[in-house]
């Protein structure tokens, strides 16, 4: 029998497939060590790998008791539950890296896609249960005005989460400007409103508070 | 003299640990060592000395590394801290026992 023959046939009775190459590799060594020696007392190449192939023993008795410590049951059982591991992960993996996506996105000022001008508001009102940071007035190429803005929750930096409304856009009658809005996890959003007459946009808080935007002059403040 | 297969198994995991506890050993220089020590007495076949090693790994008693030397990757075994209380325990059993046998066979013997 060849090393190469002895090494198989140790391999085939190894049912825990992930663990052969190792097995082989480390037996594999051991002929070569014991090969290497017999060499050197003067055997040719041939005897020499007869010689230690021989010394090994049987290869159907050293394959069956390393089987046994290689047990198929539980490395398959571990594989497995390393895969499922894996695919609970993902998921998480991905919502964190939303998370991270969204807290990104309400450290830098917001504006709008396709936003052809934005003049900066850069302006800060105190709510009873939010902060809310007033960021730019977008105009879009259709000629939408937008309101973006940022929130924060005054009790945890976690999402804002409301369920109404943190303010309302109107004029200086309390007619209602606002169009259309969107706002994510509570955390940044913004509003459409149509073009108050007298140029002053008026923010109605949930608690009852009125700001005044003078938007002809923040329009003279263009942000780029 | 070469013994029976018998006495070598119940005494290999003795045997292994002793000689791991002095240093880490690869497989082929265990088996010499092993072989030199008891005068060619424990002439087992060198392929079996696998199966116990891994067994010694899957029990915690030896841990394993891969080394590399001048092409060659060598798996070399040394012994753990359970190992050697292992070892330590395994050694009081075997004079007590050995010491007993002795008994018995000199027995009358003067």
């Amino acid at each position: 029998m060849t090393g190469k023959e002895y090494l198989q046939r140790v391999r085939k009775h190894i049912y825990y497939v992930f663990d052969r190459d190792s097995i082989e590799q480390e037996l594999a060594e051991h002929l070569q060590d014991s090969m290497d020696v017999l060499r050197e007392e003067g055997y040719s190449k041939e005897e020499a790998e007869n010689l230690a192939v021989d010394r090994m023993g049987s290869p159907d008795e050293v394959g069956k008791q390393l089987n046994k410590e290689h047990h198929p049951v539980l490395g398959y059982a571990w594989l497995a539950s390393v895969l499922i591991l894996i695919v609970l992960a993902v998921p998480l993996v991905l919502s964190v890296g939303n998370m991270v996506y969204m807290g990104i996105k309400t450290i830098t000022p917001i504006t709008i896609e396709n936003s052809e001008k934005n003049y900066s508001l850069d302006m800060e009102l105190e709510l009873s249960t939010h902060k809310v940071r007033l960021d730019n007035i977008c105009v879009n190429e259709k000629g939408d005005y937008y309101l973006t803005y940022r929130a924060w929750t005054k009790y945890s930096y976690s999402r804002a989460g409301w369920s109404s409304e943190l303010f309302y856009l109107q004029d200086s009658n309390g007619k209602y400007l606002g169009k259309s809005g969107f706002s994510s996890g509570g955390r940044y959003g913004y509003k459409e409103f149509a073009w108050p007459e007298d140029g002053l946009l008026y923010l109605r808080t949930r608690d009852d508070q009125l700001i005044e935007i003078n938007l002809n002059e923040v329009m003279g403040n263009e942000a780029g | 003299m070469a013994v029976d297969k018998g006495y070598m198994s119940g005494s290999s995991t003795l045997l292994v640990l002793a000689i791991l506890s002095e240093k880490p050993y690869y497989g082929y220089e265990l088996i010499k060592t092993l072989k030199q020590r008891s005068n060619d007495t424990f002439d087992m076949k060198e392929g079996t000395l696998y199966p116990i090693l891994h067994k010694l790994e899957n029990d915690g008693l030896v841990a394993s590394s891969n080394q590399e030397a001048s092409g060659r990757v060598r798996k070399v075994y040394s012994i753990t801290e359970k190992g050697s209380k292992v070892l330590a325990k395994e050694k009081q059993e075997w004079e007590v026992f050995s010491m007993a046998v002795n008994q018995v066979l000199t027995f009358g013997v003067v």
